[in-house]
């Protein structure tokens, strides 16, 4: 058998081309799925960015309930009251500061904030997307 | 002109109609693969469409170093059309094929000597060509549409077919003997 032959014949068969339409179906369907992922995400940050803003008050309000417990209001207080006693003694108080700092209920107010921030964006960039595929889906 | 991988980061980094380029580009070679292997206008227009959703779908998931884009459209195309025929079973994806991959068609015919070139150059009737193309088995047909149509090599044929490159080459060979005993046949009847 001489098999430069077969390449040849098997390569000119003709190629069934398309149908007419089955681009625009692909593209149109493309769309659709774009917009339906979009939406769903949309749903699920939307959900996130509200459950985060409730996180968000929750930690703002622990936050400062720590703050006056700790003393850290105190300490700040002084730095506007007596800057003389803050300027000769400021490592003191920058290291009293430091220690009184509610570190953890603070932690809480960022991360809950920037999750809000960032869910929120996310859903914001999906909803574009959302509508800029409605027409077609 | 953009190359495949180019056309995806620049859909990816946001330029809408990169994927168009991508369908427009492919669409007819897989069509025609899909066509070829299911033998069905509505099955291909599924299979094709199917095809590139999913490609849409993991568009994010390609990497260049493992497979050319090609090569990745078709591993897609391939298993989609494997999976419309399962779901078919109308279609008996062994019909020459027994379990073990032998063919009988190869192993109860005699092969005693070489054919001679005239009966492949005889063979000028496309329609003969494309008649024999279509009863070989679907596992025996889309290793010679890839590798003599799409011009893929062994390895991507490989790749797609998630096998190694030795039971490719013989899977070719078989079906290159194969083809060859259909073509011969239909010239003696």
């Amino acid at each position: 058998m001489n098999e430069q032959h077969v390449p040849g014949r098997i390569s000119q068969l003709p190629t069934h081309p398309a149908p007419r339409g089955l681009r625009e179906r692909i593209l149109y369907a493309v769309a659709g799925l774009k917009r339906r992922l979009a939406l769903r995400r949309a749903i699920a940050l939307t959900m996130i960015a509200l459950i985060s803003l409730l996180g968000f008050a929750e930690a703002a309000l622990y936050a400062s309930q720590e703050l006056y417990l700790s003393g850290f209001g105190d300490f700040m207080q002084l730095m506007f009251t007596d800057t003389d006693v803050v300027a000769s003694s400021w490592r003191e108080i920058g290291l009293s500061l430091a220690e009184s700092l509610p570190a953890l209920p603070l932690a809480l107010v960022c991360v809950s904030l920037l999750v809000f921030l960032w869910s929120t964006a996310r859903a914001l960039a999906n909803m574009r997307i959302i509508r800029n595929y409605s027409s077609l889906a | 002109m953009p190359t495949d991988e180019a056309l995806i980061a620049a859909y990816l980094a946001g330029e809408e109609e990169a994927f168009t380029t991508l369908v427009d580009r492919h669409l007819s070679s897989v069509y025609d693969f899909a066509f070829r292997l299911c033998g069905n206008t509505h099955e291909a227009e599924d299979i094709a469409q199917e095809t590139f959703l999913k490609a849409w779908h993991n568009l994010k998931k390609y990497r260049s170093q493992s497979a050319r884009v090609r090569t990745w459209l078709f591993t897609i195309a391939r298993n989609t059309t494997v999976d419309h025929l399962r779901r078919r079973r109308s279609t008996a994806l062994s019909e020459f094929e027994r379990d073990d991959g032998s063919n009988y068609l190869t192993d109860t015919l005699p092969d005693t000597a070489p054919l001679p070139d005239e009966a492949f150059a005889e063979a000028e009737n496309i329609e003969m060509l494309e008649e024999a193309l279509e009863k070989l088995p679907v596992r025996a047909r889309e290793v010679l549409i890839l590798h003599f149509r799409e011009e893929l090599t062994f390895e991507e044929i490989g790749a797609i077919l998630n096998e190694p490159l030795n039971t490719v080459k013989s899977r070719h060979r078989r079906a290159l003997i194969a083809l060859r005993k259909l073509v011969e046949r239909h010239q003696n009847s």
